[in-house]
C-alpha cells in the first residue's frame, strides 16, 4: 500500500482538488455536535471531532428517500425512477463508521439480494477514512477490531500526525485521487512508525470491552435472564439508538398520493425494531410486543443473529447508542452484567 | 371499510366542540393541497369559513374539540349518527386537551370557582370523544399537522388505513441532528410523545412540551423517573404530563 504525506497547509487545495469531481461531504460543526454535511472548503471541516450523531450512512442509505415516482394517465401508471445522486467523497470518516459501511456492504451488496439504490450510491462514493487520535467516553472499538486504526474498507486513508496528514492509498479510486494531486510527497519509516504509536495510545485508552469470545453461546444461554425485563423498564422505546447506528439497515416503504390522486411516490425510510408496530403483522398480531423482546433483539440482532446470518458483527463499538440514549443503555454493560464480571 | 365513491364527491363536514378552534384552521393552511383536494369533496359544513352550511347526512365528519357538557355529548353523538366516518381532530378529540386538566378536581368545585352564576349548561369532564362515540381516524397535535389532515382525508377517500409515524419527537429530532434537551439536563417530552411534526419544537430550540399526546406503546413511568433524577418535583411531573393529554391513559396516572 502506497504511504505519502499531505502537509496541513495543503489541506484547502486537495479538497479544492476533489470537490473539482466530486461533491464533498465532512464532519462540520452544528451547535455543540458534529454532523456529517457537505462542504465547500476545508476551513468548513471539524477533523478533530470524536463522533457524530447521525453516522456517515445517512449519504448511503438517506433517512427517507423517493425509490420511485407515478402519474396515472389514462388509467395506466406511468412510473419513472428518481435520478441517481452523482459522485461523492465521504471524507474523515472513523475507522468505526468504515466498518460500519463495510458492514452494510455485507448485508445490502453482497448478500443474496442486492439494494440496487444502496449499491448505485455506494458505486458513487469514495471515502477518505481518518484514523483516531482520541477515543470518546463511549467508545469500545477495540473490542470488535474496528478502531482505533482503519484495516480496510477505505479508498484513502489520513492519519493526523500533527503538521501533516499520513495518507494511506486502498483502492485504484484512491490512487486515482493522489495521482492528481502533484504536491503530496513520500512518507518516511519514521511517519509509519508515529501513525502505530498514535493508536497504539488511543487504543491503550479505551477501557470498555465488550469480550467476543463465546459471545454467542452467552447470549443463547441469558436470553431470558432477568437483566432484560430490568433494561425494557428503563428503556424509552424512542428509537433514537436504532436511528443513530451506523449498522442499522431496517427500512420501510409507503406509497403517498399527491391531494389531487393525480400522481404520486413511493417512500423508503429509516424503521426500528424499537418501534411496536415493526413486528406487527395483519389481524393484530405482533411477535415483539413487549419493549423487553424489542431491546432484546436489537442486542441479539446486532451481536448474535447477523454474525450467523452474514459473518460479521453487526456492532462497531461507536458507542453512539449509549452516548445518544438518555437513559444510556449500553451493551457493554449489559454482557459485562450477564458473564458475571 | 367501504369506500367513499370517487365518482361524486364526498360531503365533508367539519364540527366544533370545545376547543380553541385552530386545528379547523389548518385545513385551510394546507394551501395548494387543500385546493386539489376540492376536487374530491365538497365542504358542506364548516361554519367558521363558511356562511352557508348544510344539515347531514355527511360522507367525512371532522370533530375538533373535546365534549366537555352534557350538551355537547349530545351533540357529538348526533354528528356521529349523520356520517360514514368520523374523524377526531386534534389533541383535544383524541385525548381531551388541555381543558382534561379539569378532570382532576370535582367539577362542582371548579364551576363555583370559574363562574359568577351557575352555567346553563351542564359541565363534564373531558375525555376523548372516543369515550363517548364510535371514532375512525385520528389525527393528533395541538394545531394538527395541516398536511396530516389532508392525509387522513386522502385516505378516507380511497378507503385505506391512514398511516402516520408510528415513533415518538426523539426519531425526527434526531434526523434533523439537534442536541438533546435531557442529555443536557433539561426537561423535554420528547421521548414518550408521538412524532409527526417533524420535531418542530426542539428544532426552534424549545423543548417538547407533548402536544401531540401519547406515541405508542409510551415508557411514561421510564420518562418521569428520569425527570425525578433532572430534579423535578412531583408537582411538576405531574404537570407536563397532564398539559395536552390528561385524559389519555399513558399520561393520565403519572407523577401522582
Amino acid at each position: 500500500m502506497e504511504t505519502l504525506i499531505l502537509r496541513k497547509e495543503q489541506l484547502p487545495q486537495f479538497i479544492e482538488h476533489l470537490r473539482r469531481e466530486y461533491r464533498v461531504v465532512g464532519p462540520v460543526k452544528k451547535g455543540n455536535l458534529v454532523v456529517f454535511a457537505e462542504i465547500s472548503k476545508a476551513e468548513d471541516l471539524q477533523l478533530d471531532y470524536v463522533t457524530t450523531m447521525i453516522p456517515p450512512k445517512k449519504v448511503l442509505l438517506p433517512q427517507r428517500e423517493t425509490i420511485l415516482k407515478f402519474k396515472f394517465e389514462n388509467e395506466t401508471p406511468k412510473v419513472e425512477q428518481p435520478a441517481v445522486d452523482g459522485k461523492i467523497v465521504l471524507f474523515g470518516v472513523h475507522p468505526c463508521d468504515i466498518n460500519a459501511i463495510k458492514v452494510l456492504d455485507k448485508v445490502l451488496i453482497e448478500g443474496e439480494f442486492k439494494d440496487p439504490y444502496y449499491a448505485q450510491r455506494r458505486e458513487n462514493t469514495v471515502i477518505i477514512g481518518l484514523n483516531c487520535t482520541k477515543a470518546g467516553e463511549y467508545c469500545f472499538c477495540t473490542s470488535f477490531g474496528t478502531g482505533p486504526g482503519a484495516k480496510d474498507g477505505f479508498d484513502i486513508l489520513l492519519t493526523d500526525l500533527g503538521d501533516r496528514f499520513l495518507v494511506e492509498v486502498g483502492t485504484d479510486a484512491g490512487k486515482k485521487i493522489v495521482e492528481g494531486f502533484k504536491e503530496l510527497s513520500k512518507a518516511e519509516d519514521a511517519d509509519i512508525a508515529k501513525r502505530d504509536e498514535i493508536l497504539k495510545k488511543v487504543a491503550e485508552s479505551i477501557k470498555r470491552r465488550i469480550k467476543t469470545e463465546n459471545l454467542e453461546t452467552l447470549l443463547l444461554e441469558k436470553i431470558n435472564d432477568k437483566i432484560w425485563q430490568e433494561l425494557a423498564d428503563e428503556c424509552l422505546a424512542c428509537g433514537v439508538c436504532t436511528t443513530v447506528c451506523p449498522t442499522c439497515f431496517c427500512y420501510g416503504v409507503i406509497d403517498r398520493v399527491s391531494a389531487d390522486f393525480k400522481e404520486g411516490e413511493r417512500i423508503r425510510y429509516w424503521d426500528s425494531c424499537m418501534f411496536l408496530e415493526f413486528a406487527a403483522v395483519a389481524l393484530g398480531g405482533n411477535f415483539r410486543p413487549g419493549r423487553d423482546a424489542r431491546l432484546k433483539h436489537r442486542m441479539y440482532h446486532k451481536l448474535v443473529y447477523i454474525k450467523q446470518q452474514h459473518g460479521v458483527f453487526g456492532c462497531v463499538g461507536c458507542g453512539r447508542c449509549v452516548e445518544f440514549c438518555v437513559k444510556h443503555i449500553d451493551p457493554v454493560d449489559a454482557v459485562t452484567r450477564l458473564s458475571g464480571d | 371499510m367501504a369506500q367513499v365513491k370517487m365518482k361524486e364527491k364526498a360531503k365533508v363536514a367539519i364540527f366544533k366542540l370545545s376547543s380553541c378552534g385552530g386545528c379547523q384552521l389548518q385545513l385551510v393552511d394546507a394551501g395548494e393541497d387543500f385546493l386539489k383536494l376540492l376536487d374530491h369533496i365538497d365542504i358542506v359544513y364548516f361554519p367558521i369559513a363558511k356562511s352557508e352550511n348544510l344539515d347531514g347526512p355527511y360522507d367525512i365528519v371532522l370533530v375538533e374539540g373535546s365534549a366537555c357538557s352534557a350538551e355537547e355529548i349530545e351533540h357529538l353523538r348526533k354528528i356521529r349518527a349523520s356520517t360514514k366516518y368520523l374523524v377526531a381532530l386534534g389533541t383535544c378529540a383524541c385525548f381531551g386537551g388541555l381543558q382534561s386538566i379539569r378532570n382532576f378536581e370535582p367539577t362542582a368545585k371548579l364551576v363555583d370557582m370559574v363562574y359568577e352564576k351557575p352555567p346553563k349548561s351542564h359541565p363534564t369532564k373531558s375525555f376523548g370523544i372516543d369515550e363517548y362515540v364510535k371514532v375512525d381516524a385520528y389525527v393528533v397535535g395541538c394545531p394538527v399537522e395541516p398536511s396530516e389532515v389532508v392525509e387522513v382525508i386522502k385516505s378516507l377517500l380511497m378507503g385505506v388505513k391512514p398511516r402516520f409515524p408510528p415513533y415518538s419527537v426523539c426519531v425526527e429530532c434526531k434526523l434533523r441532528e439537534n442536541e438533546c434537551f435531557l442529555l443536557k439536563g433539561i426537561p423535554c417530552m420528547g421521548p414518550i410523545t408521538a412524532g409527526g411534526c417533524n420535531a418542530l419544537c426542539p428544532s426552534s430550540n424549545r423543548p417538547c412540551e407533548g402536544c401531540r399526546g401519547p406515541t405508542k406503546d409510551p415508557n411514561s413511568k421510564a420518562l418521569a423517573k428520569l425527570l425525578f433524577e433532572l430534579g423535578a418535583t412531583n408537582e411538576d411531573v405531574r404537570r407536563k404530563f397532564r398539559k395536552y393529554a390528561a385524559a389519555s391513559m399513558a399520561f393520565a396516572g403519572v407523577g401522582v
